[in-house]
């Protein structure tokens, strides 16, 4: 205990001399400090956000190691309460909740990143194209997305599903029509903001292709706001499917879903309560983590 | 004309020292600065930006932000201590005693209060007056300053006035309590010339009328020699000269002053006559400053020792004074001899007839604003704004073009059409003898390396996302000037012709001053060697010496490859420095065309006139026909038929100038002015600009 005051202080140490593990890891974390998720350390709620959602996918990535059952396994100890073998208590088949709580991340935690990027690939094109050609075809566009947007998302979401039926493709199909159109209309404003820039006409005077302009002189500059609203939809996009899940219009039974497990729980809400907690908490955490962290990262491209 | 019976001492600054507490330390952004002014005295501060100015002028009125620090000195005004007044004391000398003038109109008056009530309330706030007096005394005020029509103005919002209309109104809150110092910061930067003289006319006659003490603030020389009786030149917060006008104008002391004069082109100096000088290197950030004199790494008369020892402000005969150790050196060298810095090229047009390279005849361009069918249905119609209304004009090879104009008169859409940015209405376009008519899209590719253009925003020109080394690469390897392989090696030498190291390459526009962004981009558009170049205020928004060394590298590589300039300005000085013909356009239309020379000389389209007897000169002893145009540009929405100017025309003929379209006039092979008024008329013109011998040579 009073060695500590006599260790060597960290700033004396020669840079990049002493070469542990300890030290890289010093040097990853100044680059980072530095770099551009520089405002994870400004942000503390960013960093508790970003801590969260890295949680959950290592979860997922485990998810064999850490569930102690299948997650179909049913048994006949039905809507047992936490115990050291259940640790979250079985559901009314008897399947161990903590183990259907793993494994349930994995769907959530790759469908909305997808559904997510799929939404912005067409809402991206679409609005860039439409804010860079202007005319007839973009108002018509316009018009279009603008009838989309005038439903109710989650509305949106039951009458595709409705219509193609619950798969996982049909979440993704779902998600993504459901979200171009507000992707598409705010990529449309920051176009139109950079579209008369001087760099853009400098481009336009040495004969560049009408792709060349979208892609590298302008949509670098809307990226920004872009990938900040990527986050928040990856939150909104973890939300709706769990929403989804609840409406039995999700993945289709029996393998584990969060939102699937809280509708199925819901029965024995009153003698099994554990059922529906733990897959409600886990919606939760996961969707408020990613918006912190989309919080942090606005807040930073604001700043900036 | 300052030696009033009383010499009362209004403002009295003693060794001021401030300093900025920053991250990056303490920003000694003041540091020993000492003057004063008398009553009706007029200071100048001028010096380039980032050199303290603004920060004296705020210490003044003891407002400072809550990061600044006193850290010596006094501020005596009338004789009391500003710095030891409390914030409400302070109040009320504000606005009342103390009243500023800001640069922007646009921000100093409040949207949305209507002009009557921010006047009236100066003085019910400071001198108890009731509203109803305190209105008679406002429009009285606003009849001082020369508005029009006041009783309406009061009644008005900022947004209905023009700009020069809203600097009034500004200057008369100032003027409403009397004050016995007014303190003006760049009153006039934001305004065209022709409004900007009017202005400064009216602060000089009101100067007589109140006797209050003006502390300017300036960057225009030319503006400090119109308005003010003595001069302090900044830098870095350091008074270097401080003298009366002539003396600063005509025989400058320090190496500092003597560099700013070499930036600004002189009256009727060419560049084939008197190149600028460039002040080499940049103003040094005020935390990183050098040991000795702060000027001395950018001084051509620099010695050693000068690196060494910091010098004290020395008095040199009758109030003036001087920071440097070798100023008797430098006085005996003569008066106004402007040496050292860094040289432009000095450049001959070429003779006898060249070839043409760019034809426009009858070019139209009309900003139409169809209204949605909507508005149609309620009999809504079509509006054009005439941007550019027949327009003809022709550059030779290795020649240079301007275009002058006040704003809005439809100089850069004339750009912009060429470039084929803007579709053109009407007209022709023939480049390099091809008809290029169309829009950029739709013209041949290998027209399109040949025309580039340089832009006016340096903040906007450059793409914030690429690096420098992205933004020279590209025209290089679009338009095939250099093998794929040399690339690399084509960016390196454009950056050197730019005067930029190579440090430059992987910086982003973010990492650059507004010069340097505006370096690459003239690297950028030279790099396809094209045949013309498109020069829209290029350097407006520069300070003067980096103005003077970006304008230098544009014509030092514009006389190596032969390429031909289309300059356009609101300055006339600059280009009858850059130009070898000159259009003059009012609202769209060309008023008079001609070789430099003859533009400059009479006979003068009437505008052409206002214009020459508007720019200011950095010269006290050069006198100016003042002729004064009154209001602004009208709206090119509906212009005024007949001629154009007849609106605002100081020497209108009558009925015909209101009908019908001036006729072309020709004093001499290639020289061409629209106007009603008959050529031995316009020829017994006396010449506008007269005297300022020594810009000879």
């Amino acid at each position: 205990m009073t060695d500590l005051y006599s260790l060597t202080p960290i700033d004396a140490l020669p840079r990049g001399g002493a070469r542990g593990p300890l030290n890289w890891i010093r040097e990853q974390m100044r680059k980072l400090r530095t770099g551009r998720l520089a405002f994870l350390f400004e942000s503390r709620l960013a960093l508790l956000g970003l801590s969260i959602v890295i949680f959950w996918i290592v979860v997922a990535i485990l998810a064999p190691v850490l569930a102690a059952h299948a997650p179909n396994h049913t048994t006949t100890k039905a809507n047992l309460a936490p115990s050291m073998e259940y640790l979250m208590g079985t559901d009314h088949l008897g399947r161990d909740v903590f183990s259907r709580l793993v494994y349930g991340s994995r769907p959530i935690l790759l469908l909305s990143p997808i559904s997510v990027l799929c939404a912005m690939a067409v809402g991206i094109t679409i609005g860039l194209m439409g804010g860079f050609f202007g005319g007839r075809a973009d108002e018509l566009l316009m018009r279009v997305l603008e009838a989309m947007m005038a439903f109710p998302t989650l509305l949106l979401y039951i009458i595709i599903i409705a219509a193609v039926g619950p798969s996982r493709l049909n979440v993704v199909l779902a998600i993504t029509i459901g979200g171009t159109p507000g992707i598409a209309r705010m990529v449309r404003s920051l176009v139109l903001g950079v579209r008369d820039r001087e760099f853009v006409q400098a481009a336009r005077m040495r004969g560049e292709s009408a792709l060349y302009i979208m892609f590298r002189e302008i949509l670098p500059n809307c990226l920004g706001p872009i990938i900040v609203d990527a986050c928040l939809r990856v939150g909104y996009a973890t939300f709706a499917i769990g929403t989804l899940g609840f409406l039995g219009l999700g993945l289709p039974p029996p393998d584990p879903d969060w939102g699937g497990m809280v509708a199925e729980g819901r029965s024995f809400i009153l003698n099994a309560p554990w059922v529906v907690l733990f897959p409600a908490l886990a919606i939760s955490s996961l969707v408020v983590g990613l918006n912190l962290f989309a919080d942090g990262m606005s807040e930073a491209s604001h700043s900036m | 004309m300052d030696s009033t019976a009383a010499q009362e001492l209004v403002l009295k600054v003693e060794g001021l020292r401030l300093s900025y507490e920053t991250r990056r330390g303490d920003v000694k952004a003041v540091r020993d600065i000492s003057f004063e002014i008398k009553r009706g005295e007029a200071l100048g501060l001028v010096g380039e930006s980032g050199c303290g100015k603004t920060t004296v002028a705020m210490a003044v009125m003891a407002y400072l932000s809550p990061n600044a620090r006193v850290d010596g000195g006094r501020i005596l005004f009338q004789g009391e201590n500003m710095l030891e007044k409390s914030d409400k004391e302070l109040c009320s000398i504000r606005g009342s005693r103390i009243a500023m003038v800001y640069q922007d109109p646009m921000t100093t008056l409040n949207p949305s209060i209507k002009i009557g009530d921010q006047l009236t309330e100066v003085l019910v706030e400071h001198e108890s007056l009731t509203k109803r007096e305190a209105y008679g005394r406002c429009v009285e005020m606003l009849n001082k300053v020369q508005m029009p029509d006041p009783e309406r103005v009061m009644m008005r919002y900022q947004h209905q006035l023009s700009g020069g209309q809203q600097q009034r109104v500004v200057i008369a809150m100032a003027l409403l309590c009397n004050p016995a110092l007014l303190i003006m910061d760049e009153p006039t930067t934001g305004l065209d010339v022709t409004v900007e003289a009017v202005v400064l006319d009216m602060i000089r006659d009101l100067r007589q009328e109140f006797d209050s003490a003006i502390l300017y603030i300036s960057h225009n020389l030319g503006v400090i020699a119109r308005v003010c009786g003595r001069v302090g030149v900044m830098y870095v917060g350091e008074l270097m000269e401080e003298a009366t006008v002539e003396d600063v104008f005509l025989k400058p002391l320090h190496p500092y002053t003597r560099a700013l004069l070499g930036c600004i082109p002189g009256v009727g100096a060419s560049k084939a006559i008197s190149p600028l000088r460039a002040i080499p290197g940049r103003v040094p950030p005020a935390y990183s400053l050098p040991a000795g004199c702060v000027f001395a790494p950018r001084c051509a008369y620099a010695k050693a020792s000068c690196q060494e020892v910091h010098p004290a402000l020395v008095t040199v005969g009758d109030g003036r004074s001087v920071r440097c150790t070798r100023w008797e050196v430098l006085a005996e060298e003569g008066a106004a001899v402007v040496s050292g810095g860094i040289v432009g090229p000095t450049i001959h047009a070429p003779q006898g007839e060249a070839e043409t390279v760019l034809n426009v005849s009858g070019l139209k361009s009309f900003y139409v604003d169809t209204p949605s069918w909507i508005v149609r249905l309620f009999g809504g119609k079509e509006q054009s704004v005439k941007a550019v209304d027949d327009v003809s004009l022709s550059v030779r090879k290795q020649t240079s073009l301007g275009i002058v104009g006040e704003s809005g008169c439809g100089k850069t859409t004339l750009a912009k059409t060429i470039a084929g940015l803007v579709p053109l209405t009407e007209g022709k376009i023939e480049f390099l003898d091809e008809d290029v008519s169309e829009i950029v899209e739709k013209r041949p590719k290998r027209i399109l390396k040949e025309l580039q253009m340089v832009f006016q925003n340096p903040d906007s020109t450059l793409n914030p996302t690429q690096t420098v080394r992205q933004i020279i690469g590209r025209p290089l390897k679009i338009s095939d000037v250099v093998l794929r392989s040399e690339i690399q090696e084509g960016v390196r030498r454009w950056l050197d012709a730019v005067n930029l190291d190579e440090s430059y390459l992987d910086r982003r526009p973010e990492q650059m001053s507004g010069g340097e962004k505006q370096r690459v981009a003239v690297a950028r558009a030279f790099a396809s060697r094209p045949e013309l170049v498109l020069c829209d205020e290029p350097v407006t928004s520069l300070d003067v010496s980096v103005q003077c060394s970006v304008l230098n590298t544009l014509l030092s590589i514009q006389t190596s490859y032969g390429t031909s300039l289309v300059y356009i300005s609101h300055d006339l000085s600059m280009v009858y420095y850059l130009c070898d013909y000159i259009i003059v356009m009012y609202l769209g239309k060309v008023c008079e065309a001609g070789p430099c020379q003859d533009i400059f000389a009479p006979p003068y389209h009437p505008y052409t006139e206002a214009l020459l007897s508007a720019v200011p000169i950095p010269n006290p002893t050069v006198e100016q026909t003042p002729i004064r145009l009154q209001e602004s540009v009208p709206s090119a929405l509906n212009p005024p038929a007949g001629c154009r100017f007849h609106t605002r025309c100081p020497r209108k003929v009558g009925e015909i100038c209101e009908t019908t379209e001036p006729p072309a006039q020709s004093p001499c092979e290639g020289h061409v002015i629209y106007c009603h008024i008959p050529l031995e008329e316009l020829r017994k013109v006396r010449p506008v600009i007269v005297g300022g011998g020594s810009e000879s040579d």
